[in-house]
């Protein structure tokens, strides 16, 4: 919603004689600190907006330039008008803001040196800047009982200064519930009612919304360092698929913390717990750190040095790889090295091993049915058919449907974006009463429960659902009923308005009784048509779907409906949820020739391996297999994947984990995880950005694509996006990478020849500069050689350095809340990313043409066919009674990497089945007891807990165990009294 | 029925039931509401504005003005909320409750009228919890009135051109803060957050309760709106002896002889109510100060005694009419104590929204109890000055702290002999005058012992 503002729409303000042109949408304490002011404030956040309570940025404001005396204003509270005049610098207001910083610290308990945000705190930077320095407070200060939180947060109630913040941010902002604000006057206590884990899957941020110390980073503070001993890099978030920037921050190699970077367009000011708190793997007792060969006969395996592993990997691939380009040269495609790809991985190692086997060996490392749903994401941004949307475009939107996606899981921060989406009737409410949308308290109490439209189709309740204004709870199969109704509806709003069209155009007289009587609305159901009014109602409506089901009927019917919406609607936009941080490009890497796309995912892996039934001996099978960071007993059933597995000679696997997949191995090379590499995601909005190492690997600083480097003759990223952008048009814009990636060549972020740091910050120079002297001058880079990194914010609001600052850090300005000053952020695609499908043109293509038809084709005929690779274990008994599986998401369980910190890991929830009351007494299922589950590929025994509000003909289960298992099941009781009453024939 | 002195309180009677529907019938009540249904809005709303009818609550806001910021007419919000504040937690002010307890009716009529002015048809009345006695009344005269028309759907069975006019009112009995008072704090508290005020603008008029268009007034203020309506705006206008309209009801309390309340016009002289109403001080005491409108004001002294309870009179002298209830000093009450008890009474009901509120008044708490305590020091007077400035007008969220800060400032102003007395001699002169001796030994042991 925030336009750019263009010199027209500026006004002038003076501020202690000195004028300036600003934007008058902006609040003047926004105004001051984007100027480079040092205004000081506590309770006020760029984006929770102004209340006014600290009285902080107190400064003076005179009627006009004659009047002498002025009075105080809050600057938070004042709004920016045309030949305002101000003073930051007289006395009254100098005095004032100092006197209030001496009245918060007499309760503060000046524990700074034990206290973690010590170096890093508002509070100690806004103390130096309003110039308080003595105390004079002689009484008693109050004190306060800690509450344990949870194993993400430490709380020192003592520390509070009463900004109220933390309650913002988690109530109003999150929509937390477990968290308040409790007594008054000066024994304020935020906290929960009892102690406990805190709930909001953003509650890890609470550490960084405090100017103080009260809500720390406990993992952090488990291996704290203060901030200036860390080193910092800029990275990609690598866990769900939003791409949402994250600062990585290191010692001694190990990740000590990560914060949150802010980008604008997605992330903004917050992380999700997993961003913030699932960086542990890096650190994990079984991360690879060499190259490991193991001996089956001894059961043993020898570490080797990296040049004997790569002898072994030549040795091992070099006859194969021969094969494959004979093979290729003979037009026959499949060679006898084949390889997984890594839907985790960055670009650059996908793209290396793809060239080094072949496009027709390499194989996505996710279920086939999940690449077939990214080729259709893709395909239809790349027709343009839908728009896809940024997380900051999505909470601009004025009304959303959601279709069986539980964002709150699957992609929290795009949840947490559509919670404040809900929020823009309100505050347009309040814009026609005068009321900014900075004025935060004002806004909501005018607002109150004013929802904006937002429209929820799932299976079960969900986080969303307090906001929803309309949510239709239906099984998947009924689902695809009521988006046909949809779809017929909105396509016939678009015959009405294309006829219309005609009928102006062409002078016809095309009675509108004719529409009319086509329209038969009686026949949709009455969910559909407020569903279809209040998407064209707006202005820029979106619809919101994902992969968590693995059901491309209904990706294809979402698809459609986003397309027809986009016709109707030329500001409509889409979001599609995809399942990791870098699958997105798989949909990208399909050979997609003209007769039919080939969806190369495990599924096909494992008929590759094992041979299709009735295929004939010709049938070459391959006796290599490369594994790119992918475990594939994510994806599939244990007996079944051993006997493709024990059907391959030798298999290497590349990862940075000793995954299940990995001890499976006969040569394993290690390769850096996400803080020690840099490269290339795509995130689910198709967003192409790189990422930065932090650090050099443990002891192999290796990158995938380094150890097959001799082998694919690209020895430098440069040259694989060269490779990318010839075999793959639709990513050459990942050349603009390139320079980057050249810069760190060697050592990734921090430059070679730079000294190693042997104490603590020089301060001598930190009032002007942060930075220590530059150690060696080096020219044509973008970097600035620096014991911190590259520069701080306000140098690079200076000098308009165009890649992103590894951190908020500025003179004055040590705690991270520094990146709240600015603005407008650099428009470098270096650090904004590059969005590659482009929303110009509308277009009137349908997002999958006849994909949607073809798609239910697929499942009665295709499917099962590729399917057929899967064991299919339970067919005869699914003939009958069988229950649609869905996947319970949850988002400290589902993420790879997030769920082997143990702060993420202790928030998981027991793995249960959830059903209906009424489905489970048709079942004889009994809560709390267990379920046994015969499922298409896999069988499982599940706890039962009963939950009145989802769909009664689904079951849920958690999403790793969906996967395995398949959607359709039979499902009876394990105990025996209840299974007696199923198994009694009559 | 002539046109009465004492239009406020001419209910109260020695009858035991004067509560009552049918002794307030009796003395011409809901005259006012007759009148006022044969009355377009527009003229009501004009002979309101017209009357100078001022807010009682303390800031003396023109009643009519706050009113006619209300949206009315075809396009105004159908939803519309009035409220009686009657949550009087103000030092020294008890005039409210006397109202409460006497004459509900009066109340009720008041917002009734303010309903057909305003077009609303809900009115609440938040009221301080500890008044007991005023709900069981309030709650008797709703009855009274649900059973003879007066409240529920088409009052009196007599429309308004055509339409039924409906109106209900419902008792909000508060939790008990002091910071309720403050008409934001009061309608977030009624919507069951915490008391604390909201930000303004949007002043509750234009989105108030539930974000509706609201006017919350004084009970004082609504018992006024019968009158106006049934004499006449000139008539009330007529009734001030000075500047402002009508009559208040003042109240006297401390060491004098009589202390009580009294409905007298607005205008009367400050020592006409403590030297004629109050009966002048008690025997062996002199009047040494006075806080003209309750807790929240600056002191007054004696020479002060011929201004006019006016609320522009007041203002003018440095302090203000508040409530109209004054609290006295006497020459044997130490000044310092006083103020430290109105300074730690705020304090303690700062809803800890704002720094100076919540963290100044603590701080300016522990100087004064530092000072009384005999352990003060010069530089004390100094903070406690900058204290007050800290807290003043415009530095804070609400009203709270620039009030409680007035009489300290005052104090500092007029005893600052007094402050300095205790620090100088290390111990309160009034208090501690009998155990002097004892009470510096003990100051003097415990440095002793500190050291």
């Amino acid at each position: 919603m925030n336009t750019l503002n263009t010199e027209t729409d500026m006004v002038s303000i003076t501020i202690d004689n000195q004028a300036y042109r600003v934007s008058p949408n902006e609040n003047l304490l926004q105004t001051c600190l984007t100027l480079g002011l040092d205004l000081p404030y506590f309770c006020w956040h760029s984006e929770l907006g102004s209340v006014g309570a600290c009285r902080q940025c107190a400064v003076k404001q005179y009627l006009n330039d004659e009047d002498k005396v002025g009075r105080l204003v809050m600057a938070c509270m004042t709004p920016v008008c045309d030949g305002m005049v101000i003073s930051m610098q007289d006395t009254q207001s100098r005095q004032f803001r100092q006197t209030n910083i001496e009245a918060i610290m007499t309760q503060h308990p000046h524990d700074c040196p034990v206290c973690e945000e010590g170096g890093n705190c508002h509070l100690q930077d806004m103390t130096a800047i309003s110039g308080h320095i003595n105390r004079r407070y002689t009484g008693k200060k109050r004190t306060h009982l800690n509450q344990y939180l949870g194993p993400m947060l430490n709380h020192e109630m003592n520390r509070c200064i009463g900004c109220y913040r933390c309650v913002r941010f988690y109530r109003d902002y999150c929509g937390g519930d477990d968290f308040n604000v409790f007594g008054s006057k000066s024994h304020l206590y935020f906290g929960r009612a009892t102690p406990g884990a805190l709930e909001n899957s953003f509650s890890g941020n609470l550490a960084e919304v405090c100017p103080t110390g009260v809500f720390t980073d406990k993992p952090f503070s488990e291996h704290y360092i203060r901030k200036w001993d860390l080193q910092t890099a800029p990275t990609i978030c690598p866990h769900c698929s939003l791409g949402c920037n994250i600062t990585v921050s290191e010692r001694e190699r190990k990740v000590r913390r990560i914060t949150n970077r802010r980008h604008d367009e997605i992330n903004g000011h917050f992380l999700c717990n997993i961003g913030l708190f699932g960086y542990e793997h890096v650190n994990h007792s079984e991360r690879l750190d060499a190259p490991l060969l193991r001996n089956n006969a001894d059961k043993c395996s020898a570490i080797l040095s990296t040049s004997e592993a790569k002898q072994h990997l030549a040795k091992l691939l070099s006859p194969a790889i021969i094969d494959n380009q004979e093979t290729a040269l003979n037009q026959q495609a499949l060679g006898k090295c084949i390889a997984i790809g890594s839907a985790r991985t960055q670009i650059e190692n996908n793209a290396a091993l793809m060239k080094l086997v072949g496009q027709d060996n390499f194989y996505l490392g996710v279920p086939d049915l999940q690449v077939q749903m990214l080729h259709m994401l893709c395909s239809a941004y790349q027709n343009n058919s839908v728009s896809p949307f940024s997380i900051k475009q999505a909470q601009a939107c004025d009304a959303a449907l959601i279709i069986n996606e539980d964002i709150s899981h699957t992609a929290p921060r795009l949840a947490l974006a559509i919670r404040q989406m809900s929020r823009n009737l309100g505050i347009d409410n309040a814009a026609k009463l005068g009321i900014a949308d900075w004025q935060d308290g004002a806004v909501r109490n005018i607002a109150q429960t004013t929802r904006s439209p937002l429209a929820i189709i799932a299976s079960d309740t969900s986080q969303l659902s307090s906001l929803a204004t309309e949510e239709v709870i239906i099984s998947p199969d009924e689902q695809v009923i009521l988006l046909e109704e949809i779809q017929t509806l909105l396509a016939h709003r678009l015959d009405e308005a294309k006829n219309l069209e005609e009928t102006n155009s062409l002078e016809e007289t095309k009675s509108l009784d004719d529409i009319e009587t086509h329209t038969n609305t009686e026949s949709y159901s009455a969910s559909a048509r407020r569903i279809v009014d209040a998407l064209l109602t707006a202005d820029a409506p979106m619809v919101i779907t994902g992969l968590q089901s693995q059901d491309p009927a209904l990706l294809g019917a979402s698809l459609n409906i986003a397309s027809l919406l986009k016709q109707l609607k030329s500001h409509a936009g889409f979001y599609g949820v995809t399942k990791q941080v870098n699958d997105l490009h798989f949909g990208l890497l399909i050979k997609d020739e003209a007769a039919e796309a080939k969806y190369l995912g495990i599924d096909s892996f494992i008929t590759r391996v094992m041979g299709q039934e009735g295929e004939d001996s010709a049938h070459k099978a391959p006796d290599t297999l490369i594994i790119l960071e992918t475990d594939l007993y994510r994806y599939m059933e244990a007996e079944q994947l051993e006997a493709a597995l024990d059907a391959i000679d030798n298999i290497i696997v590349i990862d940075h984990m000793l995954t299940p997949t990995a001890q499976m191995a006969d040569l394993i090379l290690p390769s850096g995880s996400f803080a020690e590499s840099q490269g290339c995601y795509l995130s689910s909005e198709g967003r192409l950005q790189h990422g930065f190492a932090t650090f050099s690997g443990l002891n192999q600083p290796m990158m995938p694509w380094f150890w097959l480097a001799d082998l694919t003759d690209l020895h430098h990223p440069a040259e694989i996006h060269h490779w990318l952008s010839q075999h793959f048009p639709i990513l050459a814009p990942i050349e603009t990478f390139s320079e980057l990636a050249h810069i760190n060549q060697g050592s990734p972020f921090r430059i070679a020849g730079q000294p190693k740091r042997a104490s603590a910050r020089t301060a001598i120079h930190a009032v002007n500069d942060v930075k220590e002297q530059m150690p060696i001058s080096a020219s044509g880079t973008p970097f600035v050689q620096s014991m911190e990194g590259v520069e701080g914010f306000r140098q690079s609001q200076v000098q308009m350095i165009t890649v992103l600052p590894a951190n908020a850090w500025s003179p004055k300005w040590n705690s991270d809340q520094g990146a709240n000053r600015f603005g407008n952020m650099s428009h470098s695609p270096w650090t904004l990313g590059i969005t590659l499908f482009s929303q110009t043109s509308p277009s009137s293509q349908p997002a999958c043409p006849d994909e949607h038809q073809s798609e239910q084709e697929n499942n009665k005929n295709n499917m099962p066919a590729t399917n057929a690779s899967r064991k299919e274990t339970n067919s005869s008994a699914l003939t009958s009674a069988s229950i649609r599986l869905i996947p319970s998401s949850n988002l400290y369980t589902d993420f790879e990497l997030a769920s082997y910190s143990s702060s993420i890991h202790s928030m998981s929830p027991e793995p249960s089945l959830k059903i209906h009351p009424s489905l489970a007494a048709s079942l004889n299922l009994i809560e709390g007891e267990e379920a046994q589950i015969q499922a298409e590929h896999s069988d499982a025994r599940l706890m039962c807990t009963f939950n009145q509000q989802m769909s009664p003909s689904v079951a849920q289960v958690p999403t790793r165990l969906f996967t395995l298992l398949g959607k359709r099941a039979k499902i009876t009781p394990l105990t025996l009294k209840a299974k007696e009453d199923c198994d009694d024939p009559t | 029925m002539t046109s009465p002195l004492n239009p406020l309180t001419r209910f109260i009677t020695d009858k035991a039931n004067c509560w009552q529907l049918s002794e307030y019938q009796s003395h011409g009540g809901y005259d006012g509401l007759t009148r006022a249904m044969e009355m377009s809005s527009d003229e009501l709303l004009g002979t309101i504005k017209q009357s100078n009818l001022r807010g009682r609550g303390g800031a003396g806001f023109p009643t009519g003005l706050k009113w006619s910021f209300v949206p009315r007419g075809a396009d105004a919000p159908t939803e519309k909320y009035l409220i009686v504040n009657a949550d009087e937690m103000e030092p020294g002010a008890f005039k409210d409750r006397w109202l409460l307890e006497q004459t509900p009716h009066q109340i009720i009529e008041g917002l009734l009228i303010g309903g057909l002015t305003l077009g609303a048809t809900q009115g609440y009345i938040f009221l301080r919890g500890d008044y007991y006695l005023a709900e069981e009344r309030l709650q008797q005269a709703i009855e009274e009135c649900k059973r003879h028309q007066l409240l529920g759907r088409d009052i009196l069975g007599r429309g308004i051109q055509g339409q039924a006019f409906n109106f209900d009112i419902h008792i909000h009995s508060s939790a008990g803060r002091y910071i309720c008072g403050e008409e934001t704090a009061l309608i977030n508290a009624m919507e069951g957050k915490r008391a604390t005020p909201r930000a303004k603008p949007p002043f509750p008029q234009v989105a108030g309760l539930w974000g509706k268009p609201t006017i919350v007034n004084n009970v004082e203020t609504f018992c006024n709106l019968p009158h106006i309506i049934n004499f006449g705006s000139d008539w009330f206008k007529a009734l001030g002896k000075g500047q402002d309209a009508g009559t208040k009801i003042f109240g006297v309390s401390g060491r004098v002889k009589r202390p009580g309340l009294w409905e007298l016009p607005m205008g009367t002289s400050i020592r006409e109510i403590i030297e004629h109403h109050a009966g002048g001080m008690c025997d062996g005491y002199r009047l040494k100060g006075f806080l003209p409108g309750g807790g929240s004001t600056d002191f007054l002294l004696e020479e002060h005694l011929d201004a006019l309870m006016d609320y522009d009179e007041i203002g003018k002298l440095g302090s203000r009419m508040g409530t109209g209830t004054i609290i006295i000093l006497d020459d044997q009450y130490c000044p310092i104590s006083m103020v430290l008890n109105l300074v730690r009474f705020f304090a303690q009901e700062s809803c800890g929204w704002c720094t100076p509120c919540r963290d100044g008044l603590p701080w300016a708490v522990s100087l004064l109890e530092k000072i009384e305590g005999g352990q003060g020091e010069l530089k004390d007077i100094e903070q406690l000055e900058e204290l007050c400035d800290f807290a003043a007008p415009g530095n804070t969220f609400c009203a709270l702290a620039p009030g409680a800060v007035e009489p300290l400032q005052s104090a500092l102003k007029y005893f600052r002999q007094d402050f300095e007395t205790h620090i100088k001699h290390q111990c309160c002169p009034y208090h501690d005058a009998l155990t002097t001796a004892e009470t510096l030994s003990k100051i003097n042991a415990n440095r002793v012992e500190g050291t």
